[in-house]
């Protein structure tokens, strides 16, 4: 009994960390409907970020916060404008774009880095909660309660604001957004640096979790793949509980099964869900429809 | 009274292929004016152009005195012009009154929004039963009403409508070009009409113009045009 809870327990903190890092890829595939194969990556210069702040300034990861998402921000916004948006009318090369990315900041921070692996080390790693049997690491609620947080804050945020609504009216139909005085592109680069910050979010709250290492973003996007797609393109809830349902199976297979089975496990269940709901478990009805309509 | 749309020797069209060729056009301050022709004539091409979503490949275009040739979409709708695309083109997955709101976008003024979101509930008095509901669950005349409603959300100077009657029945076509007249008429909005009831678009408007094959191959008064033996045997099926 206790163990089957501590298995939950550990299922749920992974499955938080895992909705953390899909939140933004699902944000920018939600909204410009290219796939960021570099998101990993952006994870990955957000704990290099972290840990940077820590060896110039000595600031633990969760302080540096404040310096290194509004620096993804400008990061993601800056790689639209430059990178993606004089791709626009090529889908598939802003594909690959982001796949060149991908490679070039692994070499990149492989290049500076040497290699060698890093932590960023918080004050809080050191303190668990302990509830009778169960012991929750501090450090792995805060990306849970973050995750949390971030998606009440999306999903409020496109219900109740004028910028909000004019997103969603970009995502359901382009010319039609244009043709009432939204700037697209504007909205395209602001929604970029808004998914890459909430990568960079993601690589701050993780710094003290994981040893990093350059290609740590592929263990990351591995999973957020499964998780946006379980939960439903597009969708901030889907994000959201396809992370817990990832991490809840990771746990489970890593418990009952044999850890190294994990990734199959997933992506048993994500063919599973895709077979059965083509638009994921809570994917808008219909939505694949709008992707497929004239965007421009 | 100056010109509020001047087109001048427009070429536009899409990568390689020309659809416009050389046409001019001209719109005067409160005044409708139709422009009919035959499927694939050029009509939807013409207001995306002037809208700008399309780019024109030379002539210019000029709006209410200002050089629009350049001008973004997304810049026009402050500008006082409004384009209702073909089809409507509502935000599916957003209420009425959400797509009501994104009509004001370009206003942004909170208080601007609550008056004139009362302004059109009260010319679309349909909308109002129905402004909790999605946009894609309404009829095909809720539809466009709405897409019109929507434009007339940015208190524009001109509204160009694309085929606002297609696929609707006769009363919802009386419907929609009644309320044409009365936003023409009750309101100062400029109008342009593309239709292919043309019988009704003429009787409607001030002007016509007629597109055939990317020109325009007649233009005069609509009741002078109407009453034209030619264009009732090609147009009007008389
Ligand atoms: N996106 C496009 N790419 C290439 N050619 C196009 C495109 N849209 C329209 N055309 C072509 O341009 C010509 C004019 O089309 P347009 O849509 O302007 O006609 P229309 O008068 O609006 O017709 P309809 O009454 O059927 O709406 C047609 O020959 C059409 O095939
Ligand atoms: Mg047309």
């Amino acid at each position: 009994m206790s163990s089957l809870l501590n298995i939950i327990v550990v299922g749920l903190l992974l499955g938080g960390i895992y909705g953390l890092v899909s939140m933004g890829l699902n944000l920018i595939f939600g909204v410009i409907r290219i796939v960021n194969f570099a998101q990993g990556e952006l994870v990955m210069l957000g704990m290099y970020g972290a840990y940077v702040c820590y060896l110039f300034i000595g600031l633990d990861p969760y302080l540096s916060i404040f310096i290194v998402v509004p620096a993804l921000f400008l990061f993601g916004v800056i790689m639209q404008r430059f990178i993606l948006q004089p791709l626009q009318n090529e889908p598939m090369m802003q594909i690959f774009a982001t796949f060149g990315l991908l490679l070039l900041l692994q070499n990149v921070v492989l290049a500076v880095t040497r290699g060698q692996g890093y932590t960023a080390p918080s004050k809080l790693s050191e303190f668990v909660i302990s509830v009778g049997p169960l012991n929750i690491s501090v450090v792995r609620l805060v990306a849970l309660v973050a995750v949390t947080a971030a998606a009440l804050f999306l999903s409020w945020f496109v219900k109740n604001t004028m910028a909000g609504k004019a997103i969603r009216a970009v995502t359901q139909d382009r010319r039609a957004a244009r043709l009432m005085g939204i700037n697209v592109e504007l909205a395209f680069m602001l929604t970029f640096g808004a998914g890459a910050a909430l990568a960079g979010l993601a690589g701050t709250l993780l710094a003290p979790i994981y040893t990093m290492s350059p290609q740590i973003g592929g263990n990351f996007i591995m999973a957020a793949f499964a998780v946006v797609v379980l939960g439903g393109l597009g969708s901030v809830w889907g994000a959201y509980i396809g992370g817990f349902i990832i991490g809840l199976i990771e746990a489970f297979a890593g418990y009952y099964l044999d850890p190294a089975l994990k990734t199959a496990i997933w992506f048993l269940v994500f063919i599973g869900v895709l077979i059965v709901k083509p638009g994921g478990l809570f994917g808008i009805a219909g939505a694949e429809e709008v992707g497929l309509r004239e965007q421009n | 009274m100056s010109a509020m749309l001047q087109v001048r020797d427009l070429v536009a069209g899409y990568g390689q292929a020309v659809v416009l060729e050389h046409v001019d056009f001209t719109v005067k301050r409160g005044e409708v004016v139709a422009v009919v022709g035959a499927n694939g004539a050029g009509k939807t091409t013409l207001l995306n152009t002037i809208a700008g979503v399309l780019q024109p490949f030379s002539g210019s275009i000029t709006f209410d005195g200002t050089d629009i040739t350049k001008t973004p979409a997304h810049a026009l709708p402050k500008q006082g012009l409004v384009l209702v695309p073909e089809g409507g083109r509502l935000f599916p997955f957003m209420t009425v009154e959400e797509n009501l709101e994104m009509g004001g976008f370009s206003r942004r003024k909170a208080s601007d929004f609550a008056d004139s979101l009362e302004e059109v509930m009260q010319l679309f008095p349909i909308l109002k039963q129905r402004r909790a509901q999605f946009a894609g669950h309404l009829s095909g005349g809720e539809r466009q009403m709405c897409a019109v409603a929507r434009a007339v959300m940015s208190r524009p100077k001109m509204i160009m409508l694309d085929e606002p009657s297609v696929g609707l029945s006769p009363k919802m076509v009386g419907e929609v070009f009644s309320l044409v007249e009365n936003l023409a008429r009750t309101k100062g909005i400029t109008v342009v009409l593309v239709e292919q009831n043309v019988q009704e678009a003429l009787e409607v408007s001030d002007r016509a113009y007629v597109l055939d094959h990317g020109r325009f191959v007649r233009n005069g008064s609509s009741a002078e045009l109407g009453g034209d033996p030619a264009i009732q045997a090609a147009y009007m099926g008389l």
